[in-house]
């Protein structure tokens, strides 16, 4: 039984490389990654990551990483340890303690962050947080803004970045620079799919454009309920007899926080995120609550849930086709793999087990050992 | 199931200057009106009053799962009754702390939470506010759950290692969300 492989897989990057999260056996004790299209191409410029290796008791975020760099001869496998950006193990159970990634992280001290639509916060050096992670600020003067998970749009530093991205920036600003406070990374999705979102802005349109505060997941052809806030405008959309306990239904993903739905919005009350002037409040949300299956047949092959579209991995457990708005528990104990990070030996970045270039075709292996500690 | 898809609000009433703020009576009156405008049914019938000192009758109810961690501040809320000035003891679960309104409130130690997610940082209570048949868990296969244990003789041929494992074939399910919803608050300072 020592040294059994108990999984294998691979998968193909998509537009851009970003953290792949692998679903693996929950008593795995080491990982293999192959970049099988960079081991058959030359280094380049920069220090290209070709195989890697994860055993249990590395720290989080390390690992083996065998590379090429094209400074004598671009074949030539050189080894070093990546400090960040390498393996880091996913127990959304928590169980696994400090051996995996926090469901949240610890709190780091903010300073400021602007009064904008994209607010940016300045906060204590912390390199943990990327573009794509997604943070949970509170205790800032912006109360609209604490306790709402947003992703991370662009990092400025490493001091400062900017919460949301270009495509799902808050209709309104917040009301007031907020001062100093904390911020947490979140790493835990929501354990059942679909999930619920915050919703960010709605715009006034034929067929209304929907921002939420982090990835959707959603497909085309599912059902959603708002729940929006009088202190948000669009109350027009909220669920009432008056309008039948309207629903809708999503007619085009635009991209990981934004799709289109099926209702004409421009009559409706111009929507706004709550100020820190109206603040206790609720906060706009969308609810999944099915699928028009008419909609679902016509487009069943572009039903794949996935936060990451450009990961090009869909949500473990979850159902494609006209069964992709189904309820499934989607709690796995799995591998993210990093995008690179620097070596300890070379001082300089090398590229992640997550890939090193759009279309790369990454292989991987899971084992367990069955004699032996840490 | 219902953390992750169920609409939720805000408790707004309280006075602790987080938010959500601790649960208040315009709280849970602000539910039941939603759940009365949704045609969601009640679960629990009227408990009738008697002559029965230091009681109260207890109306055709919601139920509101909640954690332990908040039977204080249930307490605290106008026109709460505990569940042993209900003027009959019949019929009232083991988990159950009292009534608001038409919320009957049942509480345990794993009840829903969210650490550091307030806006002050705190924790905030789920408090799963239910109409009849608003969620559903469906077996499937004929059991909801296994647990398996072999011992190390049946596990590997030298009898070394034993093996313990568990499967589910069981699946939450709202089955109207209109008749669920997931009220939000934190602790009273």
């Amino acid at each position: 039984m020592d040294g059994t492989i108990l999984s294998q897989g691979s998968f193909v990057v998509g537009s851009s490389v970003v953290p792949v999260t692998i679903q693996i056996p929950s008593n795995a004790d080491w990982m293999n990654v192959y970049n099988f299209t960079q081991m058959g191409t030359t280094g380049g410029a920069s220090a290209n990551g070709v195989r890697f290796y994860w055993q249990r008791g590395m720290a989080l975020g390390t690992g083996i990483v065998y590379y090429k760099i094209n400074s004598t001869d671009g074949h030539v496998l050189n080894g070093d340890t990546l400090l960040t950006g390498g393996f880091t193990l996913y127990d959304p159970s928590g169980q696994s303690g400090s051996n995996a990634a926090p469901l949240i992280g610890a709190a780091v001290a903010t300073t400021a962050s602007t009064n904008a639509t994209r607010p940016v916060v300045t906060h204590t050096a912390d390199t943990s947080v990327v573009a794509g992670s997604v943070v949970r600020m509170s205790n800032t003067a912006q109360t609209d803004v604490n306790g709402i998970d947003m992703v991370v749009g662009t990092i400025g530093s490493s001091t400062s970045f900017t919460l949301l991205t270009a495509t799902n920036a808050l209709a309104t600003a917040p009301g007031a620079i907020g001062g100093a406070g904390f911020y947490r990374v979140i790493n835990a999705q929501s354990l059942f799919y679909p999930p619920w979102r915050w919703i960010t802005n709605i715009t006034q349109a034929a067929n209304a454009q929907v921002s939420t505060s982090v990835q959707h997941g959603y497909c085309v052809g599912q059902e959603v309920r708002f729940n929006i806030p009088a202190v948000s405008g669009m109350i027009q959309l909220n669920p009432s007899p008056s309008n039948n306990y309207m629903s809708a239904t999503i007619l085009t993903i635009v991209d990981d926080y934004n799709f289109t739905i099926n209702i004409n919005t421009t009559g409706f009350t111009a929507f706004t995120w709550p100020t820190i002037a109206q603040q206790p409040s609720a906060f706009p949300q969308v609810v999944p609550v099915g699928e028009d299956t008419a909609n679902a047949l016509v487009n069943s092959g572009n039903q794949v849930p996935t936060y990451v579209a450009a990961s090009g991995v869909q949500i473990p457990n979850t159902n494609s086709g006209i069964l992709s708005d189904s309820t499934v528990n989607t709690g796995y104990y799995g591998m993210i793999l990093g995008t690179g990070g620097n070596g300890n030996a070379l001082g300089a970045a090398i590229t992640g087990p997550a890939g090193t270039a759009a279309s790369d075709v990454v292989y991987w292996t899971v084992g367990k050992s069955s004699l032996g500690g840490l | 199931m219902l953390a992750a898809t169920a609409t939720f609000v805000n408790c707004v009433g309280g006075v602790n200057g987080d938010i959500p703020t601790e649960i208040t009576r315009s709280d849970v009156d602000s539910v039941v009106r939603t759940l009365l405008n949704n045609n969601a049914y009640t679960i629990m019938d009227v408990i009738e009053g008697q002559d029965r000192f230091g009681t109260a009758p207890v109306r055709n109810s919601y139920f509101a799962l909640a954690s332990t961690n908040l039977t204080g501040n249930l307490e605290n809320v106008n026109g709460f009754t505990h569940s042993s000035q209900y003027p009959s003891q019949m019929n009232i679960l083991q988990s159950e702390w009292g009534a608001i309104g038409n919320l009957r409130f049942l509480v345990s130690s794993i009840g829903s939470q969210i650490a550091n997610a307030s806006s002050l940082g705190n924790t905030i209570y789920n408090i799963f506010c239910v109409g009849m048949e608003a969620y559903a868990c469906i077996e499937q296969d004929g059991y909801s759950a296994s647990f398996i244990y072999r011992p190390p003789i049946y596990d590997g041929p030298l009898a070394l290692n034993a093996s313990v494992g568990y499967k589910f074939a069981e699946v939450p399910r709202i089955t109207n969300d209109l008749w669920v919803i997931n009220l939000r608050a934190t602790l009273a300072v």
